[in-house]
């Protein structure tokens, strides 16, 4: 039977043909509705997986978090400063490993400030102090106090709003 | 040519021989480059938080067993990078298979795992592209017919959906800005200055002028929307390519993103077709 291989591959390429046609009709109503992607678990999926972002969305530009930290130190606290923002301004060259710090310290103030909302001393309260304490910035600091903002900017207008600001001690 | 014609034609492209092998291995390959380099990258930095911070990684039947380096990563994170980067050392040493195609892409789970407080859609990114990249293998000579139109149709199937994932990523991009007030009036360059710690503090200034802000943002729709229409036309093709790379480079200078943009210009390669490659390189890697 010769034409049998012949065969399963024209079938081969007749599903394969079909089956990326409906991929890529289910993936261009996502691009079209995202939303539509919360009716059904395989939009779901689509949104999540194959039609990845929109990356550098409205939301996501215009607001920014800072994690301001000042320190209680010859009987007088510092002026709260956003340490992880500087070292991105201040670095030269390679801001890479900055940039990768200021997003882990903002990542442990965000879940910091959803935790505190039900325990005031939860593992991500104490991840954050832990943090902080491990910083050599801080390392004769009597007290810490830190003060987690969200800073939000529509044109020439900025806002600022406070999350959350407590004090600890080092 | 007849819509039966033209169909035909693609059923038969996609059935009878492998598209692309020396672009698709230079793809596979350029892939394990970048994720082994943004681990290196990371490392220093990566190791300090993991043993700071508890991974709450979930522990169902099949994520169990697969996140198991990404758990050992958080109890000795040095070992875990030192042993995923021999790892990567050797993926890139040995001639592809599914079996270590398929640990790539387990490694690029757990590495998306671990980054995720602070990842960027780069790390998915590289992961959706590296299961793709399982099927990227060519079938051997010594295949049997029906396991060889197997592996070619997967391989084939596997190339184009590495294709239209970075379509519809910059469609989705391109969409989601047209929808935006913000972006289609040139504010969003200037929103992220005022918003502070996005825009790279080192990007001229000459560069942050309304003009220059409309021009990006119009150029960005306009490469976002046009690109998954016109690359499959061979006389885009290379003006395209070249597009997206420099945008991507743009990206990586104004925002401070090397991981993303180097991601993405590996990804956007996998559009140029091996005569193009032949055409490119020739002169310089591929003569005899």
């Amino acid at each position: 039977m010769p034409d049998r291989p012949r065969k399963v591959r024209t079938l081969l390429g007749t599903l394969a043909c079909l089956l990326l046609l409906i991929h890529v009709a289910i993936a261009l109503v996502i691009v079209a509705w995202p939303d539509a992607s919360r009716r059904s678990r395989v939009l779901g999926f689509y949104r999540r997986f194959v039609v990845l972002g929109p990356f550098f969305q409205e939301s996501r530009i215009i607001s920014t978090q800072h994690l301001l930290v000042s320190q209680y130190e010859k009987e007088a606290w510092s002026e709260g400063t956003d340490f992880a923002c500087l070292a991105v301004a201040g670095k030269a060259g390679g801001k890479y490993e900055a940039l990768q710090r200021q997003s882990f310290e903002n990542f442990l103030a965000d879940r910091a400030a959803r935790a505190k909302r039900r325990d005031a001393h939860s593992l991500a309260v104490r991840e954050l102090e832990g943090y902080l304490r491990s910083r050599p910035a801080f390392n004769r600091a009597d007290s810490i106090a830190v003060a987690f903002i969200r800073q939000s900017a529509i044109g020439t207008e900025v806002h600022i709003d406070t999350i959350y600001q407590y004090k600890f001690k080092r | 040519m007849t819509g039966s014609t033209t169909w035909r034609a693609y059923r038969d492209e996609l059935a009878w021989q492998i598209l692309h092998p020396v672009s698709t291995l230079v793809f596979t390959r350029a892939l394990s480059v970048v994720v082994l380099l943004k681990m290196l990258w990371q490392w220093p930095i990566r190791s300090e938080w993991l043993s700071l911070h508890h991974w709450p990684l979930p522990h169902g039947p099949l994520s169990g067993p697969l996140l198991l380096p990404a758990r050992f990563a958080n109890a000795h994170p040095h070992v875990f990078f030192f042993a995923a980067s021999l790892f990567l050392v050797v993926h890139l040493a040995v001639r592809r298979n599914y079996f270590t195609a398929a640990l790539f892409c387990a490694l690029v789970f757990n590495l998306l795992m671990i980054n995720q407080p602070t990842g960027d859609g780069g790390d998915v990114v590289a992961f959706m592209l590296s299961v793709w990249a399982i099927f990227m293998v060519p079938p051997r000579a010594t295949a049997s017919p029906y396991a060889a139109s197997i592996q070619t149709v997967l391989y084939n199937i596997a190339r184009l959906c590495c294709c239209l994932q970075f379509v519809f990523l910059y469609a989705a991009s391109g969409v989601d800005k047209l929808k935006s007030n913000l972006w289609t009036t040139g504010k969003a360059f200037e929103s992220m200055r005022m918003a502070g710690g996005i825009i790279n503090p080192g990007f001229p200034a000459w560069l942050a002028t309304p003009f220059w802000d409309v021009t990006l943002t119009w150029s960005t729709i306009l490469l976002e929307i046009m690109f998954g229409l016109l690359i499959w036309f061979r006389p885009w093709q290379p003006a395209l390519i070249l597009a997206a790379v420099v945008f991507h480079l743009g990206i990586w200078w104004m925002l401070d993103l090397p991981d993303f943009a180097l991601l993405m210009i590996v990804a956007v390669m996998i559009f140029l077709r091996d005569d193009q490659y032949r055409k490119l390189f020739k002169p310089w890697l591929l003569s005899t």
